[in-house]
């Protein structure tokens, strides 16, 4: 049989934000500092809270664009009342402290790359000179990682490529000129298998299970092969050109 | 009791796009369900009661209902990845922030519908335990609980998530966005 909890769980939620009156919130304080069942309860409501509080997506200049169309044409129709100020810009600057200081307590201490740091190499600049073609195989890049040759793919030129080690992988990049001046960064993060997490649009061809997403700015298409992690990512880039990257990374069927 | 000024409704849209892939669990949904509430709204001369966001969220809600009856009508189709357009330049240079804040609103969106109307409405829009009360025509006492019990599964979705990095993620197939 569960305890009954011996404290409200609505008092706990409003002091975990702050909405909590001053005479009650001092009380309740001190009730937890008494208690660990008390202080666990109240350190999610807060790591919650904060979470929340970080988030700061956003609209998409596009949606922007339509509502203030939208707006616009409402304005016109109607006699325009008093402009109110807000506090919006203050409120700015706490989120974006708030959301650095998130970022820090999340990104470190990773046991494993994640894929947006993969993605940051991908969107990196290359510090080699590109790889040449394998003569052996001109459909390939004399350059591998996990056993994985990059693709000498038509329509994309080779500009240069990287090599760098996060959590102890490997992570070889090479950067490719794409249809419409675009820039696409393929990386190979050689060993188990990269979390990709957050949704996005999953497709199965030929076997391989791919998955696209954007990465705020970024269009990243990602998939395992050989048992590591392919990613090809980049800004500006349609997902039919990362999918003829990808395509040409495939083996040959036999 | 006022008018609502169209003028002064932009301010609110950042929150409530965020309010909105909460509640859809995809970006580009959310950009839909947006447009559509705003449409809505400007339609016609409204007088506000209480604050505007408030209306906004109630606005939000009554239109993410209506698109889930409409959409259940609607043969569904599947997008293909090739057919995916490149993402919105500034949505921001970050991927690791991108990653995080898809990975947060989307575990919301995988709540239950009454804990994801809470915690959207008070920690995501803002709005104070009386407003989401009224806006989402519950008692405030029932609002504060299905907040407590969210944010306590969000907490522990996402402290179990750091426990188990390493392990894949699931993605539907009939998706059409990229969240």
């Amino acid at each position: 049989m569960t305890e009954q909890p011996q404290f409200s769980e609505a008092e706990l939620a409003r002091l975990a934000d702050g909405s909590l009156p001053a005479p009650r919130r001092s009380e309740l304080r001190a009730q937890v500092s008494d208690s660990p069942e008390l202080a666990a309860a109240l350190a999610e409501q807060e790591r919650a809270v904060s979470l929340m509080r970080a988030l700061d997506e956003p609209a998409p200049a596009a949606l922007r664009a339509r509502i203030d169309e939208l707006t616009g044409s409402a304005t016109a129709r109607r006699p325009r009342p008093r402009r109110r100020w807000t506090l919006g810009v203050s409120a700015s600057v706490a989120l974006a402290i708030a959301i650095a200081a998130v970022i820090v307590l999340a990104t470190g201490g990773t046991a494993a790359p994640t894929l947006p740091q993969t993605v940051r190499l991908t969107l990196a600049a290359a510090t080699m000179p590109a790889p040449s073609v394998d003569a052996a195989d001109r459909g390939r890049l004399a350059l591998s990682n996990g056993g994985i040759a990059f693709p000498n793919a038509s329509g994309f030129q080779t500009t240069g490529a990287r090599i760098d080690t996060v959590a102890g992988r490997r992570i070889a990049t090479v950067f490719y000129g794409g249809p419409d001046r675009t820039r696409v960064g393929y990386a190979i993060v050689s060993g188990a298998p990269l979390r990709v997490s957050g949704g996005g649009l999953v497709q199965w061809y030929d076997g391989v299970r791919f998955t696209g997403k954007h990465l705020g700015s970024t269009s990243v298409l990602t998939w395992q092969q050989s048992g590591h992690t392919c990613v090809l990512a980049g800004r500006s880039v349609t997902g039919r050109t990362l999918m003829a990257l990808a395509e040409a990374s495939q083996p040959e069927s036999s | 009791m006022a008018r609502l000024d169209p003028d002064s409704l932009a301010q609110h849209l950042d929150a409530l796009y965020r309010a909105a892939w909460a509640l859809c669990g995809s970006r580009e949904d959310a950009e839909d369900l947006v447009q559509e509430t705003f449409a809505q709204v400007l339609a016609r001369p409204r007088v506000v009661r209480g604050g505007e966001r408030a209306y906004l969220m109630q606005a939000l809600r009554n239109t993410f209902y209506s698109r889930l009856r409409t959409a259940s009508r609607r043969p569904q189709t599947v997008a293909m990845l090739e057919d995916v357009d490149p993402a919105d330049p500034r949505s921001g240079d970050r991927p690791e922030r991108a990653a995080e804040v898809g990975e947060i609103l989307g575990a919301i969106a995988q709540l239950p519908e009454d804990f994801r109307l809470a915690i959207t409405a008070v920690d995501i829009l803002g709005l104070s335990y009386a407003e989401a009360a009224k806006a989402l025509d519950a008692g405030e006492a029932t609002i504060t609980t299905r907040l407590y019990r969210a944010r306590q599964r969000i907490a522990r979705q996402f402290s179990d998530q750091s426990q188990t990095r390493g392990s894949s993620a699931e993605g539907s197939a009939a998706k059409r966005s990229l969240a």
